[in-house]
């Protein structure tokens, strides 16, 4: 009820405040320049973000450039793969091509031991376990070899067991230049090897001067002096 | 003003310039009806400035009206903000009424209407002011007062009445009573 004149009392209001010129109220020292001045150094920060994201993606790009550019020459040559070859039979044999590289699952390979004369098979042991042998052999000890084992071509040779029960298929490889030893023949090999042993104890002979002291805490050593007399 | 707007999204300086010389008048009043402090409005106007440059990147410009309702909006919220943060909101005592007289001397002489009467409404009570100034000026509804300010629906009803009961006393103590009846 009392709605219509208080609109219409504010209706007049907006009326008269839009004819309001376009200038600061009279008795203000209002001074827009003097604002504009306070106001502009605190614009710039606003424009600056905008300059410093970019500066920031390309100084990132640029750094993933160098990266990629780093990564492609040094990109190592064409890694040497790893054929597993499976016989059907208990003497399965995985061969070693410079080719092809051959992911050996554990579940499917049960064992594979290598020797190597060089450090640089890569290869990840996860244990040892007995190879069930099917045809009624006997057991020989395995080492499994994980999926991620790769061996580089510059292994003189390596040696590896499997299960009869593996079918995969062989790859033919154009030179074989890995021996097959079983494990009993490198065990014999070392029982074979002659062993090196140190000489613990020694006799001096002789009245010879000695070119180097001998710390009186090694080993004692005898001298047995050389006397004529002791003879007669 | 459609190119200006643009400019000023681009971030250049000048168009930034022009925008602020072309509306800063305009806004400057605006503040002043919200704090009424002379100082305190010029930093709300700045307040303002820096978050309308920041943010007329997401401004779709339509034509000047819409402009012009964009930036009088940021600086009623700017002017809000200072009250609040100040904590002269909510300021709805009742002796306020009581206590409030407009000061003649602050009063433009006759014949300048308009700044008569915005000089009226600067000399509100400031929870009299500022409600009638989102209502009866900004176009707010009663439920958007009640959620800027935090108070209910009709608090802000009642002290619009009050306000404009005021303002009506004030008008007509002035010689506006025959203006306001034969614009009704």
């Amino acid at each position: 009820m009392n709605g219509k004149p208080d609109e219409h009392l504010d209706q007049w209001v907006r009326q008269s405040l839009n004819r309001l010129p376009d200038a600061p109220p009279p008795g203000t020292a209002f001074d827009k320049e003097r604002l504009w001045v306070q106001l502009r150094p605190e614009l710039q920060p606003s424009a600056n973000p905008r300059r410093r994201s970019w500066a920031w993606w390309a100084a990132a790009a640029c750094l993933a450039g160098v990266v990629l550019a780093w990564l492609v020459l040094n990109q190592p040559q064409p890694e040497q793969r790893v054929t597993v070859a499976q016989e059907k039979g208990p003497d399965a044999q995985i061969l070693i091509d410079q080719k092809s590289k051959a992911e050996i699952e554990p579940e499917r390979v049960a064992g594979v031991v290598s020797t190597t004369s060089r450090p640089f098979v890569k290869r990840k042991i996860l244990g040892t376990a007995p190879v069930p042998a099917p045809s009624g052999g006997g057991t020989a000890p395995t080492v499994a070899l994980s999926s991620e084992s790769t061996v580089d071509t510059r292994t003189d040779s390596a040696v590896s067991t499997a299960p009869a029960r593996a079918s995969t298929v062989v790859v033919s490889v154009p030179r074989r230049r890995f021996r097959v030893v079983h494990l009993n023949e490198l065990q014999a090999e070392e029982e074979i090897r002659p062993g090196s042993y140190r000489t613990e104890r020694f006799v001096r002979l002789g009245m010879g001067n000695r070119g180097t002291p001998v710390p009186e805490t090694s080993h004692p050593s005898i001298s047995l002096p050389i006397n004529s007399k002791s003879n007669q | 003003m459609h190119q200006l707007v643009e400019q000023c999204q681009r971030g250049n300086a000048f168009a930034q310039k022009r925008l602020f010389d072309q509306f800063a008048n305009r806004l400057f009043r605006v503040s002043l009806r919200y704090v009424r402090n002379e100082p305190e409005a010029e930093e709300v106007l700045m307040n303002g400035f820096l978050k309308i440059f920041r943010a007329i990147g997401d401004f779709t410009y339509r034509d000047e009206n819409g402009l012009d309702a964009w930036l009088r909006r940021i600086i009623v919220n700017e002017a809000l903000q200072y009250l609040r943060a100040n904590r002269r909101l909510p300021l709805f005592q009742a002796h306020e009424l009581a206590d409030t007289q407009p000061d003649p001397q602050s009063l433009p002489d006759e014949g300048l209407d308009a700044e008569r009467i915005y000089a009226l409404i600067c000399e509100l009570p400031t929870g009299y002011r500022t409600v009638f100034n989102l209502y009866a000026i900004e176009g707010y509804t009663h439920r958007e007062i009640g959620d800027q300010l935090g108070i209910s629906e009709n608090t802000s009803k009642s002290q619009l009445s009050k306000a404009r009961a005021l303002l009506q006393e004030w008008l007509t103590k002035n010689g506006y009573e025959r203006e306001t009846r034969r614009t009704s």
